[in-house]
């Protein structure tokens, strides 16, 4: 199967998956509360005139299933409904926030990817070794940490005993973003050839980075580990030896071509946890994106963002699984696309 | 499969396999140690909690815990009196976090024992039967797990509401289709192999079958699962009692305190600290637990 | 001592008291203790026994492919063409390995690289040893020069590669070797990895059980395309195997090993003809025949050992039914029986003529 008649496959298939999804998303925000109407004009403090005017907006007299079709319309229509801590549309908030999650999420991988594939390798050969065994336990207690818990701890030594580091926020205080092109701080500033607000954003972006990317490194440096002992294992690796082959180029041009494929699906799944992980360290570091707006949402008790975020990220997860499986088949000559 | 006396063979193989390796071990001390604290909390923490009874939202009642507050002595670091020191109500964090073992135990047992459960259940029937039934559970997995563990936990917590039992709830109806996966995985591939044909073939029915001969085979990486989920699990209420989800404030739970220390933490570095490290040994010890039963089940790895 | 066959005079491949070792958890397996023979210039050399008795082992240490732990060449000498290899730097051997000596293993399923085609795999060994007179290769510093010159002989090795597919008689070359491993049948494979070895035109070729993992109709065709090859390119082949059938059809002189010992050597129809060591004798009357009527197959009594504690003296007495007190002291040295024939044991005359033996058939065994 051609690979543009499998992606189109593909995303046809995404579509289901979607509706489930809202499925889930309605079923949490107009099923399981009590009562929805109270639940989204803010909860126990809201005014009777505001429950009533919300029931009305959301057809809460109709039947389950025809609540439905308007939320599903709604959706298609890209309204995910009002913000009611913002007071301005969902979709808009999430817009304005999603850069800087975004941004936050790939220099994080960045970090983490490259590093632990590194790392992985290092170990693999280095079987046993003292450097092996500490990159192990080091990587094991990688992902034990709560996230929350990494960032108070870096926030504690960085920014306050040895502040070498910013506390929190994208930019120093006072200082106004770059021209907006990308909303991406780093390229923006960097195009406009403003160096002092590149220096600040990339300084911001350190511990926050670090934090988020730092259970993804354990866990590729793992992977990668496993994935080259196994594969240096293999007769193949033998039969490159048996052809002369210098042990650097077996290393690296056998084996770690093939140990790296179980890695690429491993980083489509840590991209989830990426995502889960923002919202905690969005939180601690302020960071004004996504994560940051979920988590007081969820406090504000503002289901309509809740629920837009949930789905926003649904979506970004579904398709980046989607580039995964992608990639795995470009990289794999074994993988027949189509074979699902 | 195997006779009685090789299964007790291959079971002391596998302890001796399992002692050799050191985080292993360190793994099991760890979990041990959780256990023990957790059991023996009201006679190792110096203070302890009461309970009371509170009306929620929904017209019943919840039962709440409540420490005595000791204004005058908020904030103080570690002393022999406090060896975790104090919090911003005077409340002794050591006494705090040992009760907290209790919370996060409970927590940890119940989601990953209602959602093995159910994922079993329905994921060993879908694997079994195959069918239409098969196609509707994988299409729901899917749709739950196209939403990050976290995220999916939150979305549901917010709806029913700020309590410990609804984030529980919350990460049961978010675990149970990753468990509904695996042991579907794991029916399949058993089912094919020819101890079953030759079961059936002398007349067992399907639930015998499937008791007696699919159960015990697909249990040890499912073990090794269980094991590192209840860390993830861990990880996860503590991040959603962070965000102000799940205990009421007050309650000694681990995520919780240190939400409430992080205001207070650049003058008083111990509550922040000591609940996360608490966490961070749990998890690290089903973590090391877990790859130690991986290691040792891996038929690759057994010489 | 070895016989000295009539054509040249120093042997391509000479072993001499290997010892390998290999250091596991359960103790030392002292694979190899004193193993020596001589392979001469493009002849067929065949090596066997059961498995386990160390054919593979003397295999990879010669071309020093032991993985290390667990593994180590103790002591002894393996001499290429004068040269002991166990004394040469890791680049000499990685100079030689693909290109004097190849070595052919025996699963061809796993033995290919799946991420890359069987061209590009061929075509590496290619560009690792030969060289390209017709591609000018000035020393310039000039990156895209250099990077031109780099893919003239990327396209001339692959080129190169296609021909070798061909001389194995694959058909359509060109196909193959832009598919991937997956895509090719087990006997295909095992023909891509023969040219592969051979594209380099080596000195010897080592082939581990080669076609223990094939069909039947596969192994005939694989047999007579390494003799074919062997005839035109004068390649000698060092065939191990433990089916006596394929020692019989394709090779010159033949080693029995048993437990990490040469216990028999020499030209095969002699062996074949008057097998002397009680081991050798054994084997070759365990083969069923169809012209025969017998109630039960004979069997060697006895297992093979544990070489983590392998029987002191000759490694076969306590199997042997001619053994005395001198076996179970000291491993018999071999002696020379006939000329290009010897043996390593104390009591082979003993055993030739005792009434034990007296049911022997001398016929060749078929393959």
């Amino acid at each position: 199967m051609k690979t543009w008649e499998y992606i189109v496959r593909r995303l046809i298939l995404l579509i289901p998956v979607i509706i489930g999804v809202t499925i889930i998303t309605f079923t949490v925000s107009h099923v399981i509360p009590a009562d929805p109407a109270r639940a989204f004009a803010g909860g126990p403090k809201a005014q009777p005139e505001t429950i009533a005017r919300i029931r009305a907006e959301l057809h809460l007299d109709k039947p389950l299933w025809e609540q439905y079709f308007y939320y599903l319309n709604d959706l298609i229509h890209l309204n995910f409904g009002r913000s009611f801590l913002e007071n301005r549309p969902v979709t808009e908030a999430l817009g304005q926030y999603f850069p800087a999650t975004f941004e936050l999420t790939i220099a994080s991988m960045i970090f983490a990817i490259p590093l632990g594939i590194l790392g992985g390798i290092i170990s693999a050969i280095r079987q046993n070794k003292l450097s092996d065994q500490l990159s192990r336990i080091i990587a094991i207690v990688g992902y034990s940490l709560p996230i929350f818990w990494l960032a108070l701890m870096l926030q504690y030594a960085f920014a306050y005993t040895y502040p070498i580091l910013p506390l929190e926020g994208r930019l120093s205080v006072g200082m106004t973003p770059p021209t907006h092109i990308t909303g991406f701080f780093l390229i923006d500033s960097l195009v406009t050839a403003n160096g002092a607000t590149f220096t600040s954003a990339l300084l911001h972006l350190v511990l926050p980075a670090f934090t988020l990317g730092f259970s993804t490194l354990a866990i590729i440096l793992r992977m990668t580990r496993s994935s080259m002992l196994e594969v240096m294992g293999a007769d193949y690796i033998r039969t490159a030896r048996a052809k002369g082959v210098s042990e650097r180029r077996v290393i690296y041009q056998h084996g770690l071509r093939n140990a790296l494929i179980p890695t690429i699906t491993v980083t489509g799944l840590q991209f989830g946890a990426l995502l889960s992980g923002a919202v905690l360290t969005e939180t601690i570091f302020n960071w004004p994106g996504m994560g940051r707006f979920a988590a007081n949402a969820v406090l504000g008790l503002d289901f309509n963002s809740v629920m837009g975020f949930t789905l926003v990220v649904a979506i970004v997860y579904v398709i980046a699984n989607l580039i995964v499986d992608l990639l795995y088949a470009a990289v794999d000559p074994r993988v027949k696309l189509g074979g699902g | 499969m195997k006779s009685n006396e090789s299964r007790i063979k291959d079971l002391r193989f596998t302890f001796h396999l399992f002692r050799r390796s050191l985080l292993s071990m360190v793994g099991l001390i760890l979990i041990l140690i959780l256990l023990i604290v957790a059991l023996i909390a009201p006679f190792l923490a110096s203070e302890h909690p009461s309970y009371v009874e509170v009306p929620t939202e929904q017209g019943t009642t919840r039962v709440e815990e409540r420490w005595t507050i000791y204004f005058d002595r908020a904030l103080q670091p570690p002393s022999l009196q406090h060896p975790f020191g104090t919090d911003d109500y005077g409340r002794d964090i050591f006494s705090m976090v040992v009760y907290g073992s209790q919370t996060s135990l409970r927590i940890c047992i119940l989601v990953i024992g209602i959602s093995t459960l159910a994922g079993i259940i329905l994921g060993g029937l879908a694997g079994y039967f195959g069918g239409v039934l098969d196609e509707i559970l994988m299409r729901i997995t899917d749709v739950f797990l196209a939403i990050p563990y976290l995220i999916l936990a939150l979305a549901v917590a917010a709806a029913l509401g700020r309590s410990i039992d609804h984030i529980m709830e919350a990460m049961i109806i978010t675990w149970w289709p990753s468990y509904a996966r695996l042991f579907r995985g794991q029916v399949l591939a058993i089912k094919e192999q020819q101890f079953v044909e030759a079961a059936r073939s002398v007349g067992a029915n399907n639930s015998r079958i499937l008791f007696r001969h699919i159960l015990p085979n697909s249990i040890a990486p499912l073990l090794v699962e269980i094991t590192l989920d209840l860390g993830a699990v861990l990880l996860v209420a503590a991040g959603l009692s962070f965000i102000g989800l799940g205990a009421s404030p007050g309650t000694a739970e681990w995520g919780l305190m240190i939400s409430m220390g992080r205001t207070h933490m650049f003058h008083a570095w111990w509550y922040v600290t000591f609940p996360g490290l608490a966490i961070l040994f749990v998890v690290l010890g089903f973590n090391l637990l877990g790859d130690g039963l991986r290691d040792v089940t891996d038929p690759k790895l057994r010489r | 001592m070895e016989p000295t066959p009539s054509t040249t005079d120093q042997p391509l491949l000479s072993i001499r008291d290997l010892k390998t070792y290999f250091y596991t958890y359960e103790g030392v397996v002292k694979a190899l203790e004193a193993t020596s023979f001589d392979i001469w210039k493009a002849e067929t050399f065949g090596l066997i026994g059961e498995t386990g008795c160390g054919k593979s082992v003397t295999a990879l240490s010669t071309m020093r492919l032991i993985p290390q732990p667990p593994g180590k060449i103790m002591s002894g000498q393996i001499l290429f063409n004068g040269v002991d290899l166990l004394k040469e730097p890791e680049t000499t051997l990685q100079a030689l390995r693909g290109c004097a000596i190849s070595m052919i293993f025996q699963e061809p399923m796993t033995a290919l690289n799946p991420v890359y085609t069987i061209g590009h795999q061929i075509a590496e060994v290619i560009l690792l040893h030969q060289s390209f007179p017709e591609i000018p290769q000035k020393k310039t510093y000039n990156p895209i020069t250099r990077r031109r010159i780099r893919r003239a002989r990327e396209k001339r090795a692959f080129e190169k590669a296609i021909e070798s597919l061909d001389m194995v008689k694959i058909s359509d070359p060109k196909k193959v070797a832009y598919q991937y491993p997956h895509e090719l049948s087990g006997g295909m494979r095992q023909r891509a990895m023969i040219a592969m070895m051979l594209s380099c035109t080596p000195d010897l070729l080592i082939a581990d059980e080669p076609t223990t993992a094939l069909d039947v109709t596969v192994q005939a065709q694989i047999l007579d395309l390494m003799k074919d090859l062997q005839q035109r390119k004068g390649t000698a082949i060092w065939l191990i195997t433990h089916n006596l059938g394929v020692i019989a059809e394709m090779c010159d002189r033949v080693g029995v090993m048993y437990a990490g010992y040469i216990v028999e050597i020499g030209n095969t129809d002699k062996i074949f003809a008057n097998p002397d060591h009680p081991y050798t004798r054994g084997l070759l009357r365990s083969i069923p025949r169809l012209t025969e009527d017998r109630r039960r197959l004979e069997i060697i009594p006895g297992s093979v050992p544990n070489l983590i504690t392998p029987p002191e003296g000759c490694r076969f007495h306590p199997r042997c039914p001619y053994a005395s007190a001198v076996c179970s002291t000291t491993a018999p040295p071999l002696i020379e029986v006939e000329p290009d024939h010897c043996v390593a044991c104390y009591n082979y005359a003993t055993a030739k003529f005792s009434v034990v033996g007296a049911q022997e058939e001398h016929d060749r065994p078929s393959a």
